[in-house]
């Protein structure tokens, strides 16, 4: 039972393809580690001067261009003739872009992305009334995290048919506050007490300066427009302190917010219909 | 405000907390309790945590060193003077800035933050939405003696040189307040870095800052940040564009 063993390993041994074996075992297993080197040689040669999306798809491009080649100097130390993969390619290429149409096309999708630069990792978008911070890009979508801690994948053709819009993008931003005042108001007034509620607030920036408007004669008001300019990782600090500050201030200055409402007329144009209260 | 004033060192142990003192004219309190060191600044009513850290073990036993240094604000200061500067074409004129301090906690010789002593309202340095700079709006008159400076400040000697032959209605200054050192004097007196704004004669603007002669004087603290190459002449083109041209 032991020769017989010993007859097998010798048989493997000085089998004729043993060399070829072991030296394209060799050149994979060691072509693979050089690749890996290569790529992380680049990568960090591409430094800060390109974005993490550029740098990942060109280590990936190089690492799987460099695996394809090693497969095919493999494959030819065997003796297999490449015309005939390269037959049987083209024919398994037609039908694997049958079927990984939506693959390729979320990966030029992603090219068009990385060329683009809409936006990096770590920016707040919104794409289809979804919002998030951008955690990765890849080759066929982007991930998003949620403020409630939710996970989003959305396919790169997605990003490029939408409409994407990018909430970090400038170091600032401008909140707009949409108010209604009674028509009683005198609007002056409401606008100093506004801008100074603006000016105290150390959230809005003294420049740009804070915008007024006074919008139109609405139904139950006169609609305002503020918008406060302030720095983008401000918005929650401002949005909270502003709302607080300008209900207080309007409580103290007696300035009315007014709820929709309905006045019923009977004829005369200043007199509204009487409405009495009997007790029994 | 001179250098003595604003430098206070004090030892604390558990058996001696809560330490209550003043410094630059506020009123602090220090306590170890469980092995948590807090610091507190009092403002009226109000308490306003300004530290809490752990100490090591070594720190309880041997104490804790505690001091406040006098620092700079953070951000490059947007001088809004009531009334704006004028430089008549080849003039230069000479004024001082007092800069409100800020103060640098350090326990053990170790920063642990800064203390806002002067609250500043934000603004934006630059071309609105785009490339610039978060700075801080300062509301002060230029001063043409510096022995009439506030006594909670440092003084910032500034210079607009007109090499121009127009005159410049100078209504908006950015007085780049981390890039520059904090000094003492031979009298004890704090001061920054010289600011000097160069108009050329085509025009062109141009910012600097010098640093004085190092004979006689001391650095108190050194600057926040480092300039970058094109950090001044990119906010010289903003100089150009709050500058009128009467």
């Amino acid at each position: 039972m032991f020769s017989g063993f010993a007859d097998f390993i010798r048989s493997i041994l000085t089998h004729p393809a043993l060399p070829v074996i072991l030296r394209s075992l060799a050149v994979l297993i060691g072509g693979t580690l050089l690749l890996k080197v290569i790529t992380h040689f680049i990568g960090k040669r591409m430094g800060k001067k390109y974005s993490p999306q550029v740098q990942m798809l060109t280590r990936k491009g190089i690492f799987y261009t460099g695996v394809i080649l090693l497969l095919f100097y493999v494959l030819q130390q065997a003796g297999v003739k490449m015309s005939a993969i390269f037959g049987a390619a083209g024919i398994a290429g037609i039908a694997i872009g049958f079927a990984a149409q939506t693959s390729i096309s979320n990966i030029i999708s992603g090219i068009f992305l990385v060329s683009e630069k809409p936006f990096a990792l770590g920016d707040i978008i919104s794409v289809d009334g979804k919002l998030g911070i951008v955690e990765s890009m890849d080759l066929l979508s982007i991930k998003l995290k949620t403020f409630d801690n939710l996970f989003i994948r959305i396919p790169n053709t997605t990003i490029i048919n939408t409409n994407v819009t990018n909430i970090t993008r400038y170091p600032l931003r401008r909140m707009n506050f949409e108010l209604n005042i009674a028509y009683k108001e005198d609007l002056s007034r409401v606008r100093a007490v506004l801008l100074d509620i603006a000016s105290k607030n150390p959230y809005c920036l003294d420049d740009p300066a804070p915008y007024f408007l006074i919008k139109e004669f609405g139904t139950s008001g006169i609609a305002l427009l503020l918008g406060l300019w302030f720095e983008k990782n401000d918005y929650t600090d401002l949005k909270n302190s502003i709302m607080t500050e300008i209900l207080e201030r309007f409580r103290k200055e007696s300035i009315e917010i007014p709820f929709p409402h309905i006045s019923v007329y009977t004829g005369e144009a200043t007199k509204p219909f009487p409405v009495v209260s009997q007790k029994k | 405000m001179k250098a003595e004033a604003a430098l206070y060192k004090e030892m604390i142990t558990e058996e001696n907390s809560p330490l209550r003192f003043t410094a630059y004219g506020k009123k602090f309190s220090a306590a170890i309790h469980e092995g948590r060191l807090q610091i507190f600044l009092h403002s009226g009513k109000k308490e306003e945590l300004q530290t809490d850290i752990i100490l090591p073990v070594r720190a309880l036993t041997e104490g804790t060193e505690i001091a406040l240094s006098p620092s700079l604000p953070d951000k490059p200061l947007s001088l809004d003077p009531a009334r704006s500067i004028y430089v008549l074409a080849g003039a230069t004129v000479s004024f001082f800035i007092p800069i409100p301090l800020w103060a640098t906690l350090t326990v053990n010789g170790l920063p642990v933050k800064d203390i806002i002593l002067k609250e500043f309202s934000k603004t934006w340095i630059g071309e609105v939405g785009q490339n610039g700079d978060l700075g801080y709006t300062h509301h002060q008159e230029p001063m043409k003696d510096d022995n009439a400076l506030l006594s909670d400040a440092a003084y910032m000697e500034i210079a607009i040189e007109n090499k121009s032959r127009i005159s410049f209605d100078v209504k908006r200054l950015i007085l780049y307040v981390p890039f520059t050192a904090l000094y003492k004097n031979e009298a004890g007196y704090l001061f920054t870095d010289r600011q000097k704004f160069i108009i050329s004669p085509n025009n062109k603007q141009d910012i600097k800052l010098m640093r004085p002669p190092l004979a006689g004087i001391e650095t108190v603290a050194r600057p926040r940040r480092k300039a970058s190459k094109d950090y001044f002449t990119r906010f010289a083109t903003f100089l150009k564009k709050v500058t009128v041209m009467s």
